[in-house]
């Protein structure tokens, strides 16, 4: 309820004065960034536009991820964030009372402060928790402590009280006092977000709606072999720039550090921090230089640990494409020619022989029908496989043609298949890359339908060469194909005597392909006893061997032991998995982590249980 | 002089593969000197004095007391310029890699790399190996370097050889490149790339306690003592032991692997060596598909047994 006072002209002057400065600020420096990012390479996505505004709905309005992730400090946050949409409109009828009059009438005013105050209480509830969390509590991922967020949390405990104290019926000086102190922290409040992470509040949901719909969502790296050397140097020259979207990320980051939170490197005793690696360390420079080819800024060291897992773009509650391994590692190959020596073997190996161990013969791919156009698949082995690299994994892609046999698929392999790539790309060797995926385009050119084992090749042959050219094939993991043999009833299953199963999703399967439900529809065909572990589906953790991590030289690394622990908690008598690697890393880790006196967990490929299992 | 063969200090020792280099040398034939470079070049000559060389041509001097590149190549010129032999040869070591191109540029004279036999010519492997190629130079003089393994070291020739000191002039200004210290994997590392023998260590030894048996055997033999990653993880040996993807690549004579069940992790960094002798309870176990001899059994009933037969 407003007693009736009148603002002197002197006072209107000064407020005028003190809301055109502050307006002028806030505007000056959000412009400012938004110059820079307007630097950066590419343009903004507005495809899928309903998609995106309906991701901006729930993701900002609703709060759903921010509060799924960390359900009690996500509610906070909501209702701090709840609250201030609320109080949107008192806001505004605060400044015109000063200016002019209120734009509520007193019966409005009056029905309004009845959902208002109700808000100012939970905005007040919510503050304190998160200011509890961050001083008190102080867990790691918020980082060194904010001296910012204290005085904001301060602001907001004083601006919801000024509101509440204004509406108890005052004095009119009392209440004009008041007044001008909650008018005092709005103005400052716009002082404070453009230089602080609280800008995140006006570019996140901006950044939510740009956020790529796949990631890993790296621009490519076009090479023309017979190109013109000054296309080259501006190609080259390019690399050490962001991407519109990659600048804004940066902007609108909130440092909560959910990212390094779920990093299988940092968690595995590596180095490697993204929310500073990759976001934070970037933002002084790209702000005082003014200029977006900063990507050279990345610790180096810290990049070549990543597993491109995409845990932590997945994470991300402000839609920042948080990992850059790509970026700083095809920096140091293709510009700096900086190749850690084991990879270097990598390289050479992919480039002489089209796969990652140098092997010469395939006779365990010779063991399989040859394609041809009367086939339904074309069987993707994928190096282990071809190779018979891994003998423990030779029997899980008998196992899948097992089923596929059964089931009545048909389905060859290719005479000319290479590695699809993967290692080449995510170390940043886009030229090998650019080799391998060429000659595999041209093998595939017939082809309809793809099926592998490798969720790494599927991810290559499918979204990422499909970045460089239009392609006219499909592709599948097997467990896809599996899946759907089941739910189609062309295989039959019946429950095995497995034990207690738990399932592992490799990141390429459930990040970056969305595949979730297929490996547990076929686990689930043999195993009555299935238990999901903690970190499952989309939010996996990796098994350190990523990113091409499988052929670092690294023996400190604890990533794949980090994983193998998590899979002996959950009590599973075997562990299921979906991908060569994963697999390996599994039947690697489990040894030394396994208690005294317990089995070791038993590691199996989804083609495997379900072909035990076959009726 | 026919023939020049550059010597590798080892850390006070001579590299195996300049002694296979020798080896090479007397096989080619001809008057054969060796030459010692650095502060250890007086203990490199003394290791060689009893075998059939004419002599070791010593150079000391501060600017090349261990190796750099600059060095070194400068140092070999003026020997070659001044004793001219014909060939002049090494062993395919990183050392060699590194310097050798460079004399190749001073002197004029081809270098033909990582030869693998000299029975039929010069043969050298091309095409990642898949191939191999016989090389000549129409050249009268040339480098020759040697891979590793491509002669036995203990085939050299006995017999005697004296030692001559050498001086050079070097200018700092002609010597850019320093050296740091000589790379070692860890602390206390073994150097498993070039053992001859390795007992390897697998998960199937089944307990901390047993890993001294490993040890035993490994002294027993001469051998040095690897193992593979789970077993570094499980905190039983130390990480600079491991054998595989993550850790070394070896390439012995014998490997000895002790209840490793032949993961692809740990193989491809041991399936370089001449002779594998699996020990493993499973018969299934894949390291016996690449095992030369293969032995299904408990690791702890054979190696006690295996160490008394050796020891007696």
């Amino acid at each position: 309820m407003i007693p009736s006072v009148t603002f002197t002209i002197v006072e209107k002057v000064i407020l005028a004065g003190l809301t055109l400065a502050a307006l002028g600020s806030f505007s000056y420096e959000v412009l400012r960034r938004v110059a820079i990012v307007n630097k950066g390479l590419g343009s903004f996505p507005f495809d899928r536009f309903l998609e995106r505004l309906w991701r901006v709905f729930r993701e900002v309005l609703l709060h759903e991820k921010v509060i799924r992730e960390r359900p009690f400090p996500g509610l906070m946050h909501a209702l701090v964030f709840w609250g201030f949409l609320v109080f949107g409109l008192v806001t505004i009828d605060h400044f015109a009372t000063g200016f002019y009059k209120p734009i509520l009438s007193e019966s409005l005013h009056h029905a309004y402060s009845k959902v208002v105050i109700p808000f100012a209480i939970f905005v007040i509830f919510g503050i304190v928790s998160l200011a509890y969390r961050r001083f008190i509590t102080q867990p790691k991922a918020l980082g060194k402590i904010s001296p910012t967020s204290g005085l904001v949390a301060v602001f907001i405990v004083v601006l919801m009280g000024t509101y509440i104290y204004g509406e108890t019926g005052l004095s009119p000086l009392v209440w004009k006092v008041n007044w001008w102190i909650h008018s005092a922290l709005i103005l400052a409040f716009l002082f404070l977000i453009p230089r602080s992470k609280h800008l995140h509040l006006v570019l996140g949901p901006f950044n939510i709606f740009f956020r790529s719909f796949e990631h890993p969502d790296h621009t490519p790296v076009h090479i023309d072999l017979e190109g013109d050397e000054d296309d080259l140097d501006v190609m080259l020259n390019d690399l050490t720039k962001l991407t519109k979207k990659q600048a804004l990320d940066i902007f609108s980051c909130v440092e909560c550090g959910r990212c390094t939170d779920v990093c299988p490197a940092n968690r595995g005793g590596g180095i490697l921090d993204p929310k500073y690696h990759f976001i934070m360390d970037l933002r002084e420079p790209l702000l005082e230089g003014k200029d977006v080819a900063i990507l050279d800024q990345i610790n180096v060291e810290a990049g070549w640990e990543c597993t491109a897992c995409q845990a932590c773009t997945e994470v991300c509650p402000v839609g920042n494409h948080v990992e850059k391994s790509d970026e700083i590692r095809r920096l140091e190959v293709l510009v700096e020619g900086r190749v850690p020596q084991e990879y270097q073997k990598v390289f050479t190996n992919l480039q002489e022989t089209g796969n990652t161990e140098g092997a010469s013969s395939s006779p365990f791919a010779d063991s399989f029908p040859v394609f041809t156009a009367d086939k339904e698949y074309v069987l993707w082995l994928g190096c282990f496989a071809r190779h018979g690299l891994d003998p423990n994994f030779n029997k899980s892609v008998e196992n899948f043609t097992k089923i596929l046999d059964v089931a009545g698929v048909t389905y060859g392999v290719l005479a000319e298949e290479q590695c699809s790539g993967d290692p080449a790309n995510r170390l940043g060797d886009k030229l090998t890359y650019t080799m391998l995926r060429e000659h595999n385009m041209e093998q595939l050119i017939e082809t309809k339908k793809v099926v592998t084992l490798c969720p790494h090749c599927a991810v290559n042959l499918g979204k990422e060469y499909g970045k460089y050219d239009a392609i006219n094939y499909t592709v599948e993991h097997h467990t896809q194909v599996i899946g759907r043999l089941i739910e189609e009833g062309r295989i039959k299953v019946k429950m095995g005597e497995t034990g207690k199963v738990t399932y592992h999703d490799p990141c390429n399967l459930s990040r970056m392909l969305d595949v979730v439900d297929e490996p547990r529809t076929a686990i689930q065909a043999a195993s009555s006893d299935f238990q999901e572990m903690d970190e499952s589906g989309r939010d996996t953790l990796c098994c350190g061997a990523g990113g091409a991590l499988w052929w670092k030289k690294e023996t400190k690394g604890r990533t794949h032991l980090v994983r193998a622990e998590q899979v002996i908690e959950s009590g599973a008598d075997t562990v299921v998995t979906g991908c060569n690697f994963c697999f390996g890393m599994m039947k690697q880790g489990l040894g030394p982590m396994t208690p005294e006196g317990r089995e070791e967990v038993i590691v199996k490929d989804v083609a495997d249980i379900v072909a035990e299992n076959l009726v | 002089m026919d023939i020049l063969v550059v010597l590798e200090d080892n850390r006070g020792s001579l590299h195996r593969m300049s002694k296979e280099a020798i080896v090479g040398a007397q096989q080619l034939g001809g008057s054969i000197s060796a030459l010692a470079i650095g502060d250890n070049a007086d203990a490199l000559a003394s290791e060689l004095s009893g075998f059939d060389l004419e002599e070791v041509i010593t150079v000391k001097h501060d600017l090349v007391s261990s190796y750099n590149a600059d060095g070194y190549a400068m140092v070999v010129q003026k020997v070659f310029e001044s004793e001219s032999p014909k060939t002049i040869l090494a062993g395919h070591t990183y050392q060699t890699r590194d310097f050798m191109p460079r004399v190749s540029a001073k002197i004029d004279a081809p270098f033909i790399p990582d030869i693998i036999s000299i029975d039929d010519g010069l043969t050298k492997q091309i095409l990642n190996a898949k191939l191999n190629a016989t090389v000549s130079s129409s050249n009268e003089q040339m480098i020759l370097s040697f891979q590793s393994a491509a002669f036995s070291e203990e085939s050299i020739k006995p017999g005697f050889c004296s030692s001559r000191s050498f001086d050079v002039s070097l200018d700092s200004s002609q010597v850019r490149a320093e050296s740091e210290d000589p790379f070692q994997e860890a602390a206390g590392g073994v150097d498993l790339e070039s053992a001859d023998l390795i007992v390897s260590i697998g998960r199937g030894i089944e307990k901390e306690e047993n890993i001294s048996l490993a040890f035993d055997l490994a002294e027993a033999l001469g051998a040095e003592v690897s193992a593979s990653r789970p077993v570094v993880d499980s905190g039983w040996v130390e990480p600079f032991r491991q054998v595989g993807s993550s850790g070394q690549n070896v390439s012995p004579k014998l490997y000895f692997a002790l209840g490793i069940s032949g993961a692809i992790q740990h193989v491809v960094g041991m399936k370089g060596s001449k002779n594998i002798i699996a020990i493993n309870k499973d018969p299934d176990a894949p390291i016996f598909e690449i095992a030369d001899y293969a032995v299904v059994g408990d690791v702890l009933e054979i190696v006690p047994k295996l160490i008394e037969k050796l020891q007696s």
